[in-house]
């Protein structure tokens, strides 16, 4: 009986969009997100440091001036919900002396010979060899590549 | 510290209160802000260095741990997004949800909900109403074995009787209540 009493005064609740409405959006831009996020903490970690050893910029005010913009908006880029633009990324990292993104070099497309001691060989046709192949093990009979794929971009 | 509102996270299954210290925020909305605040999380584990740098967590860095508090809210948001969007039929909240400690308290038990599988810290805690009914009442990144000896795991314990008093104080048959 008294449960029923709470339910019936939990129905009357209104619901939470707020929660909901920023948990989609979150859902949605998470690839983006990812990226803000990570460049948000990387740059609080120099911030930290630049404090300990008392150099400019140590604060987000004096990253502000740096920047030539609001403390406001330094502080919404900390938060790491702010969609970067790529200038404003590589003006970041110029003041802080650190690389914030980095894109991996480009791929080759080609036919790769490999020739082994044993006297044999094998040919491997692949779409793509670069030089995010991981790992590779030989054996005499067959040849493992692994390798990821491609990654645009990535945080430093 | 006192409960103003309380808000449908879930409709009939889970809720939040909003307390009047959180500017109308429910707590469930406020927490996973908090867990998505890269600036908020530094602050957090700098003041809470200590407890980071136990033993347990293996020397986890301030950087490495702000990441890791976004990653498992991030997995913990997705599932809880999936029940709120019906996508999970089949299962409910009771499956996520542990008790807080071996103390059963009757009608009402105190809960923690938790990303399993992994050395989890973030914690949302609530008071069951009834086999999937739930109302949060807070949360934490949980550093410490105990939630007694630090204060921001004591507030927690704090707003979880708050809310069970809540729910009782508007209930005339609390007694009838003890009694099931």
């Amino acid at each position: 009986m008294s449960i029923n009493k709470i339910k019936q005064k939990l129905e009357k609740a209104t619901l939470d969009k707020e929660w909901l409405e920023k948990a989609e959006w979150r859902k949605v831009n998470q690839d983006w997100l990812d990226i803000s996020f990570k460049i948000a903490v990387k740059i609080g970690e120099v911030l930290a440091e630049n404090k300990k050893t008392n150099k400019f910029p140590k604060n987000q005010a004096e990253l502000a001036e740096a920047m030539n913009c609001s403390p406001q908006y330094i502080s919404k880029l900390l938060k790491g919900e702010e969609n970067l633009q790529i200038e404003t990324i590589v003006r970041l990292g110029k003041i802080l002396k650190v690389t914030l993104i980095q894109v991996p070099p480009a791929e080759i497309k080609r036919d790769v010979s490999f020739v082994f001691s044993q006297g044999w060989h094998k040919i491997i046709k692949t779409q793509k060899i670069s030089s995010q192949i991981k790992n590779y093990e030989t054996r005499r009979s067959e040849m493992v590549l692994d390798f990821e794929g491609s990654t645009l971009l990535s945080v430093a | 510290m006192k409960i103003v509102d309380i808000f449908a996270v879930i409709d009939n299954t889970l809720y939040s209160v909003v307390f009047d210290v959180t500017q109308e925020r429910s707590e469930f909305s406020r927490l996973f802000d908090f867990w998505n605040d890269a600036e908020q999380l530094r602050n957090f584990f700098e003041k809470n260095k200590e407890d980071l740098n136990d033993t347990y967590w293996e020397g986890i860095t301030i950087e490495e741990a702000i990441n890791k508090t976004r990653e498992e809210a991030k997995d913990l948001e997705r599932l809880l997004l999936s029940y709120a969007k019906g996508e999970n039929p089949k299962e409910n909240l009771s499956m996520l949800f542990k008790p807080l400690s071996n103390k059963v308290e009757k009608k009402y038990e105190k809960d923690k909900a938790k990303v399993s599988g992994k050395k989890t810290w973030l914690r949302l805690y609530a008071v069951r109403i009834d086999v999937n009914l739930f109302v949060v009442c807070g949360g934490a990144i949980k550093l410490r074995k105990t939630m007694n000896d630090r204060d921001y795991l004591k507030i927690e314990l704090e707003k979880l009787d708050i809310t069970q008093k809540y729910l009782r104080e508007n209930d005339a048959d609390e007694l009838d209540f003890v009694e099931l």
